[in-house]
């Protein structure tokens, strides 16, 4: 029996085999939380972000928000139906996106804010 | 009474070197030197320009407003051929007579400089072509931005209480007034405007006799938004929660009609679209005597400047 083409078609199926998990196997992020980025590099990080825009009431981080027990307001559990009602309503300075973002845009946003 | 007349002295003085002289300097002199009325009929304002280096162009229109402070006219004119649309624009007068002679509802011709640089255009050769409608009542007068020294228009605005508000009532005190929304997104426009505001009633507010002879309004280019209780809590969070300084400083809103006018009054565009306002920003200073005192584009003015103008006119304030 000639192995030569039986060894050579191994090596094919081996090699895309090897491919394949190259694409599959390395978790890339989550489109939530880069669609949710995004909207966080547009819509917020002009205020949260550290800047010199020298606003009235300077707007908290919002890094490792969800890993505090309440808001930065002190007042409100660090939920995300809490931080939710904050993006929809706006809080005191901060405007509201009430019309401006869709709702799966405000997850994304949560999502991506979970992991800030 | 001269026994010559000027010609037969001149030929005399042909023969004369000296006399040639003398008599060229005095018809130089004698020689009339502009022309009181123009061949259509209507009457110089100002002296012919000789600069022929300077884009020239010709427009015919309506004074609608003029100021005397600033040396400008908003004039409601026709196509400039090749330069121009039809419209209503402000002009710097060459001549500040022309703005004293001049009033609202005459119509005139002029000639429009360009200037090489990024200064204002220049009306020169203005001529009055009628004065039917001297005088026109603000009412009559196309709607146009307010220039220096023009009366404020009298609409009514709804505060942060619900209360019913007129300019008018403010009379007698400088009114600091700018154009915000509460859903402005964008950190260097309405938040900024609205910080500084905050921080122009903190300063007014250690010179009682400012603070008494002055008032602050934000008004919102959102009104189907910006209700009486948004309005309400947005005040507040600038206000440090004390709602006692809405005596000073006030949140309104109006008509969607009525703040049409207003921004035009007042020099604001704003466009809405996908629930997103874009607006020009602009703050305005009334004096006490209900007119238009200063005003400041942009975010970018500094607070200190304000409060120093603002000032300056409260203690001017008539209650």
């Amino acid at each position: 029996m000639n192995w030569k083409p039986l060894a050579g078609l191994l090596a094919v199926a081996c090699y895309g085999a090897f491919l394949f998990c190259i694409t599959s196997c390395t978790k890339p992020l989550p489109q939530n939380e880069e669609i949710g980025k995004e909207l966080y590099d547009i819509h917020c990080s002009q205020c949260h972000d550290e800047n010199q825009l020298g606003l009235k009431n300077v707007p908290p981080k919002l890094h490792g928000i969800f890993s505090q027990i309440n808001l930065p307001d002190g007042a409100n559990p660090a939920t995300d139906q809490a931080v939710r009602q904050v993006i929809i309503d706006g809080k005191r300075t901060m405007p509201a996106f009430n019309g401006r973002l869709s709702e799966d845009q405000v997850a994304d946003l949560i999502a991506y804010l979970h992991k800030k | 009474m001269l026994l010559y007349s000027k010609w037969e002295i001149g030929i005399m003085c042909v023969r004369n070197r000296y006399c040639l002289a003398t008599f060229l300097i005095g018809a130089l002199l004698l020689f009339p030197t502009g022309c009181k009325r123009q061949a259509d009929g209507s009457t110089a304002v100002s002296a012919r320009s000789s600069d022929s280096s300077v884009e020239r162009h010709h427009l015919r229109g309506m004074v609608v407003s003029k100021s005397m402070q600033t040396n400008e006219l908003t004039i409601q004119h026709g196509v400039i051929p090749g330069f121009m649309p039809a419209m209503t624009m402000v002009y710097k007068a060459k001549d500040a007579a022309v703005v004293q002679e001049v009033q609202p509802g005459d119509q005139i011709t002029a000639d429009v400089l360009v200037p090489s640089s990024n200064d204002s255009y220049l009306l020169s050769n203005v001529a009055i072509t009628s004065k039917a409608r001297r005088g026109l009542p603000p009412a009559l007068l196309p709607a146009h931005q307010l220039l220096v020294g023009e009366q404020v228009p009298d609409l009514p605005l709804v505060n942060q209480d619900g209360k019913t508000i007129h300019l008018e009532n403010y009379r007698g005190k400088a009114v600091l007034i700018t154009f915000i929304y509460t859903r402005c997104p964008m950190p260097t426009a309405c938040p900024l405007i609205t910080s500084h505001f905050a921080r122009v009633n903190e300063r007014l507010a250690k010179d009682p006799k400012a603070y008494a002879g002055s008032h602050l309004i934000s008004i919102s280019l959102d009104p189907n938004y910006d209700k009486p209780p948004v309005l309400r809590q947005y005040g507040l969070a600038y206000l440090d929660d004390n709602a006692a300084a809405f005596s000073h400083w006030e949140f309104a809103d109006t008509t969607p009609a009525d703040l049409k006018k207003l921004a035009e009054a007042f020099g604001l565009e704003y466009t809405e679209e996908d629930n997103q306002i874009t607006h020009s920003m602009r703050t305005t200073l009334i004096g006490p005597d209900n007119k238009v005192a200063q005003a400041w584009d942009g975010s970018g003015w500094d607070a200190d400047d304000v409060v120093n103008a603002v000032t300056a006119a409260a203690y001017k304030a008539t209650r």
